[in-house]
C-alpha cells in the first residue's frame, strides 16, 4: 500500500509539474484589459485627455436623437419640434411612419422616441460633469487660461442641454414657479442604482442655469486660444459669442426681457449680420460660408446629419414636406417666397413637383445628408431683441430690428413704418417661423407664446398627407412630453407631467 | 511542446497501414430484422481491437489468428458474442433491447457508463444529424432529445438555429449552450463550415452532475460531439451522394391581388389619382413578384470516406462538398470539407490527432428587418400591378433612382444588382497524449490541447441604380474578422476496484481556455466606373469628401482558467456516487469577484439489480437518478458590446470636428459576478416487458440566481440609462418524459413508435423591478421571460368605426373604450414554447425501411409585426393585406377592421392582441425512406454495399400563425422572413 501512495504522489507531482507548465501565467488567460477602449478607473490622466472628453460632449450632439437623425426618427432639437408644430406636414405616399406617434400627437409615455428625447441631453451633461469633476485637479499656473477655455465650454454645454430638456418636458417657462417642475438639473456623475434624483422646479432650475451661463461667460471671457478658427467655414465650438446667444435665448424664454436684449446685442455686436448675400446664407447650411454662424453642430462625412427624419436626402424621400403655409412650389405664395434669400436656402423642387426640405441636404452640392447643424445665428438674436423690446414698450427699435433684419433677408424689401403692439409681436413671430424654419424652434415658440397649433391646408386631405389631428388646444398634455415611461419606472423620485 | 507534437504525428504517421503478417480478416454485415445496423460496435474480446459498421451495416476487421470469437454491440441491441469459425465472413444478427450495462454516456473529458451515472444525458446517432442536408447540423436536432427545443431562425442556407436546454435560464446573459468537439470548445451556432457527415454521436448534457464538469460554462447545458474515428481492418470506402430541390412553403399570410388592390386604393380616395381606363388596365396585371425573387433551390452532396488501421493505429479521413442553393434567388451555401483523424497506441502511450478544415462561401439577403430595400419585404409590399422589368424594353422597373410608383424600392434590383456574401475558413485540430503509468494499473495521464480558428471575410455591395445609393454612389462594406480559441487540458486519472465491491475512479484536471478575436473593415463609395468591387471604390478626399471611405476595427480577449476534480464512487454495482468540484476563473467578470466554486452531487441506485426486482420478469430494467448542483453563466457573448467582456467602466473613441476624443461607453461594474444555475433532477430509467418497452422520465428544477440584469437607472445622473449587476430569479421547472416500443418485432418486420414530450415552465421568481415593459413585452416577477403585453383589443365600433379596446375599471369591471392607453395592456402568453417534443416510428420490411418524425410546439404565442405592417391603412400606397377590404365603411358596418383615418381618435394602434397570434404547429420534420440491397443482389460487383433513399424535411406543416412558416424565433416576427426549406433529396450510399 505505501508503495501505492508513493506511485500516486510521484504521479501527481508529474501531472501538477505539466500543469504549472501549461497554464502561462495567470496574468495572461484572466486579468485581461480592452485593447479598444479607454479604462475609466485611471482616465482622464492629463488636461490633454480633458480636452478630449470635451471633444467628446460634442460628439453627443451629434447623436442621433440631439441632432442628428435616423430614417424618419431622431432630430430631436433640429427638425423635431418644427414637426410637432405646424411648419412641415407628413407625407402620404413617401413616409415611412416611424414618426407617426409623435407627428399625430399621439405619442405616450413609453413611445421610444420620448425616451431617446429625455436620455441624449443628460449624456453630454454626464460627459462635461466628468470634465468639470476632473478638470481643476489638472490647474497649473501655466495652463489656467486654457482651463478657463475647455472649462467654460463645458459650463455651456451643460447649461445649453439642460435648457433644451426643459423645453420639451417642463410645463410652463415661468422663470420664478416654485410649484411648476423643470427637469432635474445634474451637476455631478455618479454612477450608482441608488442614485434617484428629483426634478427641480423651475425657479431653482433656472437659478443653476443662469449660474452656468454666468461661468461660461466668466471663463470665455479670458482663454489662452481661438474657440473657433476665424478663417473656417465652420464654427463647431461654443465660444463667447455662443454663450451670450444661450443667455438671450434662456432669458427670452424666462422673459427676462432686459437680459435678452443685452446678451442678444453682446451677440450681435460680436457677429453681425451679413446683408443680403445669397451665398454666405446658403453657405451656412451646406458649409460654402461661415456666414452667420455663432456656434454649428459639426457634421463629417459619413456621420449621418438631421435631414433624415423629414427629408432623406440620399434617396430623395419626403417623409415631411414644407406646410404650403410657409412655401409653396411657385414661390410666391406663403411666409417665404422666391424673392427671400431663404427660399433657396432651405427648399428645392422635389418629388411631384412639391417642394423638399433641401437645407441639410449635404455639404457643397452633395445630397449625403451629412450637412451641419446651426444651432445659433445671428438672425434669432435680432428677433429676441425685436421681441424683448416690443414687450417693453420699445416698439420703435424692436421694429428696426425687424426691419434690418428683413431687409437682409429679402430682396427689394421695404421698411415697414407703422408697427406696434399685438401686430408686431405677431410680425416678430412670422418673422422668427421664416427665420428659423427647420432649426428646432416652431414648436416651443408656440409653447411659450400662443400655445395652441391649428394645422395648415394639409391636414386632413388623406391622398396627401395621414395626419389626423390637426389642432392641439393649449390645454392638452402634450405641450409637456411625458417623462419617459422606463424613467418613472427607474426612479421612484421622478413625477409625472400633468395628464399623463 | 511543438517538437513534441511534431514526433508524435510522425510516430502516429508511421503506424498507418502496418498490419501483422498473421492477421486474417474478417467481414460481413450486421442486420436486424432485415435492416442492416450502421454503428454497431465490433470488437475482439479483452482487447482494443475494435471497428464500427457503416451506414449499411458493413464491417470489415483484422484480428489476429487464433482470436476465439467478436462481440457486437449497438445502443438499444442485445449485445452477442460470436465465435470465429473457418468462415471469413460472419453475418450476425441482433435482435432490439437495451443493455443498459453497454451504454455509455460521453462528457467530453471521457466516457461512463450510463448506469453508474446519475446525469440527465440524451445521445443522438451522427446518422440522425447527417442524413438532413442541413448547412447548419443544429437544426437537425429538432424533436430529437427531451428537454431540447430547437427553432430555426432562418431557413437561408447555413442559419444557425437557436438550440436551448431546459429553457431560457438567463434574461441577459446567455441561454446559449456550450458546444464541445472532441474535447474543446468550438463557436456556438457557427456551424456552417462544419460536416455533420463527420459525427459519430452528440451526447447532451442537461442537469447539474453531467454540466457540473463544465463549471462556469456549463449553465446552459452541453452539446458533446464525438467525431468517427477509424477501426482497425482493412482500407474501406465509403461514399455517398444526394441531390434535392428544396421549395418555398405555404405563405399564410396573403396579400392583394391586383383587382383587390386597386379597388381598395379607390376606396381610400383614389391616391395615385387612377383614371377608370388606368384603373382597369392595372387590374389585369396581377404580378407576382413571389415568383420573381423566389426559386426552387438545388442541393448537391458529395461525401466520401476512407478509413482503416491496424491494431495499434487507426485513420479515419473524409472529403465533403456541399451546395445548397436558397429558395430565394442569388442565396446559398457552398462548402468544402476535409478531415483526418488519426489514434495510436504505442506501449503504454496513447496518441491521437484531428485535424477539421473547411471552407464555406454564403449568400445571402437581408431577413428580419422592417427595412423597405429587403427584397423579403419588397415580395410582400410591392404592389400587385407593378412589375420587376419593363416588359417592352427589359429594363429595370423604377423612376430612375430605384424605387417603384409607390416608392417602394424595386425588390429585384435590390436582390439582383446587390450582393453579400460571406466566406469562411474553419480549422479545428485537437490533439492528445496519454500516458499509461507501468506501475499501476488504472493510473494515467492525459493531456489534450486543441484550437478553433474561424476566419471570416465578408461582403456587402449596394448597386449605385438602387433606391437611397445614387447620394454616393453605390456603397462596398467589407469586412475581415477571425477568432481564434485555444482549449488546453491536462488531467490525471485513477481508477480500481477495492475488494469487489467498491468501484472507485477519479480525475483530476486543470484547463485554460482563451479566446482571440479581431475585426477590421471599410465601406467604400463612388462606383462610377462599372466595377463592382474595389477596383470600384472612388477614394474621397478632402474636395471630395462624400467618397471617404469609412474605417473600423476592434477586437477582445478573453480566458478562463480552472481547476476540477470528479471522483465516482460504485457499491456492490448497484449504488453509484458521482462528484464534480470545479473552481473557475473568467476575465469576463467584475476585477474584485472573478472566481468562484461549483459542484454538483449525483446518485444512482439500479433498483433493477435488487433482488426482489430480479425475480419480477416485466422489469428488465429499472434505474433510479438523482443529482444537484451549480453551474455558472457568463454574460453573452453575441453582443459586440464590449461590457460583455470587460465590465468596468470605460471611454469610447468619439470623433468631432475632425478630431479625436472620449466619451463615457459604459458604466461598468467592478463586482460584477457569475450568475448562477442551481439545478436539481430526478430520473427514472425503465426497460418493461422483454425490453419493448424502455424509456426514461426526468423532473428537474432549475434555478438561476444572481442573474445578469441590466438596472435601469435615470440617465439624470450618469447618463448611463442601465447598470449591469447580479440581481433576479428565474426558475425552469419541467417534467421530460421519452418513451421507445416495438410494436412488431419479428425476422421479417420491425415498427417501433418512439417520442419525447417536455413540459417546461419558465418563471421569473424575482427581479430588482418588476414589469419592466419593452415594445410588446414585459418581464414581470411570476410570469415567463418574453411574455406578451399588449392592449385587449376589442374589435370596431359599428356607429363611427373607430377601434375598441378592453379596458379595466377601477371596480375591476371590463369596459369597451375608444381611447387606446399603455395602461390598459395585459400580460398573455409566452413565445417560448412549454410543451414541445418530438414523436419517431420506423418501419422496417426486408431491404426497405421508413422513418419519420414528427415533432411540435405548443402553449406558444407570438405578435405578428409582419402582419402589422400590412394592415397598418398608412402604408395603403403598398401592397396590403386582403383583411382590409372588410374596413368600416359606413354606420352600422360590422366588422373587425377599423376604419383608416386617424381623425377623431382612432389613431392606429399596433400594441394590441389583433396582432397576436397563436404559434403553435405540428410538423412533419423529417421523413427517410429507403432501400438497402442485399448481398446477394450485389454479388460479386465489388461493392459491399448499397442503399438507395428519399429524405424529406418539413413535408407537412399544421399552423394558424399568419406567416411562411411557424418555426420562428423571438417574441415577434419582425418581417422579411426567410423560412424554413421544404426539401425533398434524392441518394445514394456506396460502400467498397
Amino acid at each position: 500500500m505505501n508503495k501505492t501512495f508513493k506511485t500516486i504522489f510521484i504521479a501527481s507531482s508529474l501531472a501538477m509539474g505539466l500543469t504549472v507548465v501549461q497554464s502561462c501565467k495567470e496574468s495572461d488567460v484572466i486579468e485581461l484589459y480592452p485593447e479598444f477602449s479607454l479604462d475609466a478607473i485611471s482616465n482622464p490622466s492629463s488636461v490633454e485627455q480633458i480636452e478630449e472628453v470635451l471633444l467628446g460632449a460634442y460628439a453627443g450632439f451629434r447623436s442621433a436623437n440631439y441632432y442628428s437623425s435616423g430614417s424618419g426618427t431622431g432630430s430631436g432639437w433640429a427638425l423635431m419640434p418644427d414637426v410637432l408644430s405646424d411648419n412641415l406636414w407628413e407625407t402620404a405616399n413617401e413616409s415611412l411612419a416611424n414618426s407617426r406617434a409623435m407627428a399625430d400627437w399621439v405619442f405616450n409615455s413609453n413611445t421610444g422616441q420620448i425616451n431617446t428625447i429625455y436620455n441624449a441631453p443628460y449624456s453630454i451633461i454626464a460627459t462635461v460633469n466628468i470634465i468639470l469633476r476632473d478638470i481643476d485637479g489638472f490647474a497649473t499656473e501655466a495652463n489656467q487660461l486654457r482651463i478657463n477655455r475647455l472649462k467654460g465650454q463645458a459650463y455651456a454645454i451643460r447649461a445649453l442641454a439642460h435648457f433644451d430638456l426643459f423645453r420639451y418636458f417642463a410645463s410652463s417657462y415661468d422663470r420664478s414657479s416654485t410649484s411648476d417642475l423643470a427637469v432635474y438639473y445634474s451637476r455631478e456623475f455618479i454612477v450608482s442604482t441608488e442614485q434617484k434624483p428629483a426634478r427641480h422646479n423651475n425657479a431653482e432650475f433656472y437659478g443653476f442655469l443662469f449660474s452656468d451661463l454666468e461661468q461660461a461667460a466668466s471663463l470665455l471671457a479670458n482663454v489662452d486660444a481661438p474657440i473657433n478658427s476665424s478663417s473656417s467655414m465652420v464654427r463647431p465650438f461654443i465660444d463667447l459669442t455662443a454663450v451670450y446667444a444661450l443667455q438671450a435665448r434662456v432669458n427670452l424664454y424666462a422673459q427676462n426681457w432686459a437680459e435678452a436684449e443685452t446678451a442678444a446685442s453682446n451677440a450681435i455686436s460680436l457677429r453681425p449680420l451679413v446683408n443680403l448675400d445669397q451665398a454666405a446664407y446658403s453657405g451656412m447650411y451646406n458649409q460654402t460660408s461661415a456666414g452667420e454662424i455663432i456656434w454649428n453642430a459639426q457634421f463629417e462625412s459619413g456621420q449621418s446629419g438631421p435631414t433624415f427624419l423629414v427629408y432623406f436626402s440620399t434617396a430623395n424621400r419626403n417623409y415631411f414636406r414644407p406646410a404650403f403655409e410657409i412655401a409653396t412650389a411657385d414661390g410666391d405664395e406663403g411666409l417665404i417666397q422666391s424673392n427671400d434669400i431663404r427660399y433657396d436656402a432651405f427648399f428645392k423642387i422635389g418629388t411631384g413637383g412639391l417642394l423638399s426640405v433641401s437645407k441639410y441636404q449635404g455639404k457643397d452640392d452633395l445630397l449625403d445628408g451629412a450637412a451641419n447643424f446651426v444651432s445659433f445665428k445671428t438672425g434669432e438674436l435680432y428677433l429676441i431683441r425685436a421681441e424683448a423690446r416690443a414687450m417693453t414698450n420699445q416698439a420703435a427699435l424692436a421694429l428696426d430690428d425687424l426691419n434690418t433684419l428683413r431687409a437682409a433677408r429679402i430682396n427689394g424689401y421695404v421698411n415697414e413704418t407703422a408697427l406696434s403692439g399685438d401686430p408686431l409681436l405677431d410680425a416678430i413671430a412670422d418673422e422668427r417661423r421664416r427665420e428659423l424654419f427647420g432649426e428646432g424652434h416652431r414648436f416651443f415658440d408656440l409653447k411659450r407664446t400662443t400655445r395652441t397649433i391649428q394645422r395648415g391646408s394639409t391636414c386632413g386631405n388623406v391622398g396627401l398627407s395621414p395626419t389626423g389631428n390637426c389642432t392641439l388646444p393649449s390645454t392638452a398634455r402634450e405641450w409637456a412630453l411625458p417623462i419617459p415611461e422606463a424613467v418613472m419606472n427607474a426612479n421612484e423620485n421622478a413625477v409625472q407631467n400633468a395628464g399623463w | 511542446m511543438k517538437e513534441k507534437l511534431l514526433l508524435g504525428v510522425f510516430l502516429i504517421f508511421l503506424q498507418i497501414g502496418f498490419a501483422y503478417a498473421q492477421d486474417r480478416r474478417i467481414s460481413g454485415q450486421v442486420t436486424s430484422a432485415g435492416v442492416p445496423l450502421p454503428g454497431v460496435t465490433v470488437i475482439v474480446p479483452g482487447s482494443t481491437i475494435s471497428t464500427q459498421t457503416n451506414e449499411n451495416g458493413n464491417y470489415s476487421l483484422i484480428v489476429q489468428s487464433g482470436t476465439p470469437s467478436l462481440t457486437f454491440r449497438l445502443l438499444g441491441f442485445v449485445d452477442r458474442e460470436i465465435s470465429i469459425g473457418s468462415s471469413d465472413v460472419i453475418d450476425v444478427v441482433l435482435t432490439s433491447g437495451q443493455t443498459e450495462l453497454s451504454e455509455v454516456v460521453v462528457t467530453g473529458y471521457g466516457t461512463v457508463q450510463k448506469k453508474k451515472f446519475a446525469g440527465a444525458t440524451s445521445s443522438i446517432g451522427g446518422t440522425d444529424i447527417s442524413r438532413q442536408p442541413f448547412g447548419s447540423f443544429d437544426q437537425g436536432l429538432q424533436g430529437m432529445a427531451p428537454g431540447v427545443s430547437v427553432l430555426a431562425s432562418s431557413g437561408q442556407p447555413g442559419a444557425n438555429a437557436v438550440v436551448r436546454i431546459r429553457g431560457n435560464g438567463s434574461i441577459n446573459g446567455s441561454n446559449v449552450p456550450l458546444y464541445i468537439l472532441d474535447g474543446i470548445e468550438i463557436s456556438a451556432a457557427d456551424f456552417a463550415t462544419i460536416n455533420q457527415s463527420d459525427f459519430e454521436n452528440l451526447e447532451i448534457l442537461k442537469d447539474a452532475v453531467s454540466t457540473g464538469i463544465y463549471g462556469s460554462r456549463g449553465a446552459n447545458g452541453v452539446i458533446v460531439i464525438t467525431t468517427k474515428k477509424g477501426s482497425a481492418g482493412q482500407l474501406k470506402f465509403d461514399y455517398r451522394a444526394q441531390y434535392g430541390i428544396s421549395d418555398f412553403p405555404k405563405d399564410r399570410l396573403e396579400t392583394m391581388n391586383s383587382v383587390q388592390k386597386v379597388d381598395y386604393e379607390l376606396q381610400r380616395g383614389n391616391p395615385y389619382g387612377w383614371s377608370p381606363a388606368q384603373a382597369d388596365s392595372l387590374r389585369d396585371v396581377d404580378f407576382n413578384w413571389r415568383d420573381a425573387l423566389f426559386q426552387t433551390g438545388q442541393t448537391h452532396e458529395h461525401t466520401i470516406n476512407a478509413s482503416g488501421g491496424s491494431e495499434t493505429s487507426t485513420f479515419f479521413g473524409s472529403l465533403s462538398y456541399f451546395n445548397q442553393e436558397g429558395v430565394v434567388q442569388t442565396t446559398g451555401l457552398e462548402r468544402y470539407n476535409a478531415r483526418v483523424n488519426v489514434d495510436s497506441k504505442i506501449k503504454n502511450w496513447r496518441f491521437g490527432l484531428n485535424l477539421n478544415g473547411g471552407f464555406s462561401d454564403r449568400s445571402t439577403t437581408a431577413e428580419s428587418n422592417t427595412s423597405i430595400s429587403s427584397p423579403l419585404n419588397a415580395a410582400r409590399w410591392s404592389n400587385p400591378y407593378e412589375t420587376d422589368v419593363v416588359a417592352e424594353t427589359g429594363d429595370w422597373n423604377h423612376d430612375g433612382v430605384g424605387y417603384l410608383t409607390s416608392g417602394q424600392p424595386n425588390g429585384a434590383m435590390q436582390l439582383f444588382l446587390n450582393y453579400n456574401w460571406r466566406k469562411q475558413i474553419k480549422g479545428i485540430a485537437t490533439s492528445y497524449v496519454e500516458y499509461h503509468f507501468p506501475f499501476l494499473d488504472g493510473l494515467y495521464a492525459r493531456t489534450n490541447w486543441g484550437i478553433d480558428y474561424t476566419q471570416n471575410e465578408l461582403a456587402t455591395y449596394n448597386d449605385p441604380q438602387n433606391a437611397g445609393q445614387q447620394a454616393r454612389d453605390g456603397s462596398l462594406n467589407r469586412q475581415f474578422n477571425r477568432n481564434f480559441r485555444y482549449t488546453g487540458t491536462t488531467s490525471l486519472h485513477y481508477a480500481t476496484v477495492i475488494e469487489e465491491d467498491h468501484e472507485i475512479s477519479a480525475g483530476l484536471y486543470h484547463e485554460v481556455v482563451r479566446n482571440d478575436y479581431r475585426q477590421f473593415g471599410f465601406t467604400g463609395y463612388g462606383f462610377t466606373n462599372g466595377f463592382t468591387n474595389e477596383t470600384g471604390i472612388t477614394a474621397g478626399s478632402a474636395s471630395n469628401p462624400n467618397y471617404i471611405p469609412v474605417l473600423s476595427g476592434t477586437g477582445w480577449q478573453t480566458g478562463i482558467m480552472s481547476f476540477f476534480a470528479t471522483v465516482n464512487y460504485g457499491y456492490k454495482g448497484k449504488y453509484y456516487l458521482n462528484l464534480v468540484g470545479r473552481r473557475d476563473g473568467s476575465s469576463r467578470l467584475g476585477i474584485n469577484n472573478r472566481y468562484a466554486n461549483f459542484g454538483s452531487v449525483g446518485l444512482t441506485w439500479s433498483i433493477s439489480d435488487e433482488q426482489f426486482i430480479k425475480d419480477v420478469d416485466f422489469i428488465n430494467n429499472l434505474q433510479l437518478r438523482a443529482s444537484y448542483g451549480t453551474t455558472g453563466n457568463t454574460i453573452s457573448t453575441t453582443s459586440t458590446a464590449s461590457d460583455t467582456y470587460y465590465p468596468i467602466p470605460l471611454f469610447g473613441r468619439a470623433t468631432y470636428a475632425g478630431a479625436s476624443g472620449w466619451s463615457p461607453s459604459q458604466a461598468g461594474n467592478l463586482d460584477l459576478g457569475w450568475e448562477t444555475n442551481r439545478t436539481a433532477n430526478i430520473g427514472l430509467d425503465f426497460a418493461l416487458a422483454n425490453r419493448r418497452i424502455s424509456g426514461s422520465v426526468d423532473v428537474y428544477n432549475r434555478e438561476t440566481i444572481d442573474q445578469f440584469y441590466q438596472i435601469p437607472v435615470d440617465p439624470a445622473s450618469s447618463g448611463f440609462t442601465s447598470i449591469l449587476g447580479n440581481f433576479g430569479t428565474l426558475r425552469n421547472r419541467g417534467v421530460e418524459f421519452a418513451l421507445s416500443g416495438d410494436v412488431i418485432r419479428n425476422n421479417e418486420f420491425r415498427w417501433t413508435i418512439g417520442g419525447n414530450v417536455t413540459y417546461n415552465q419558465n418563471k421569473i421568481t424575482s427581479l430588482p423591478q418588476d414589469s419592466v415593459i419593452s415594445g410588446v413585452t414585459i418581464l414581470a416577477e411570476g410570469r415567463p421571460v418574453n411574455s406578451l403585453f399588449l392592449v385587449p383589443y376589442a374589435g370596431v365600433n359599428p356607429e363611427n368605426g373607430n377601434a375598441l379596446y378592453y379596458t379595466t375599471l377601477e371596480d375591476g369591471t371590463v369596459d369597451q373604450t375608444q381611447v387606446f392607453s399603455v395602461q390598459d395592456k395585459v400580460i398573455y402568453g409566452t413565445s417560448d414554447a412549454p410543451w414541445f417534443g418530438g414523436i419517431t416510428t420506423a418501419f422496417a420490411y426486408k431491404g426497405f425501411d421508413v422513418s419519420a418524425l414528427l415533432n411540435f410546439f405548443s402553449g406558444r404565442v407570438m405578435y405578428n409585426n409582419d402582419r402589422n405592417n400590412l394592415t397598418n391603412p398608412q402604408y395603403f400606397f403598398d401592397n396590403m393585406s386582403p383583411d382590409l377590404l372588410r374596413e368600416w365603411q359606413n354606420p352600422g358596418d360590422i366588422t373587425d377592421v377599423p376604419r383608416p383615418s386617424s381623425s377623431g381618435g382612432n389613431a392606429y394602434q399596433s400594441q394590441t392582441t389583433r396582432f397576436l397570434e397563436n404559434a403553435n404547429y405540428w410538423r412533419l420534420r423529417n421523413v427517410n425512406i429507403g432501400y438497402t440491397f442485399s448481398k446477394a443482389a450485389l454479388g460479386r460487383s465489388g461493392i459491399n454495399s448499397l442503399r438507395v433513399f428519399v429524405n424529406g424535411q418539413n413535408w407537412w406543416t399544421a399552423t394558424k400563425y399568419r406567416s411562411f412558416d411557424p418555426e420562428m424565433t423571438g417574441t415577434s416576427l419582425t418581417g422579411a422572413q426567410y423560412p424554413a426549406l421544404v426539401q425533398t433529396t434524392f441518394g445514394v450510399t456506396v460502400g467498397f
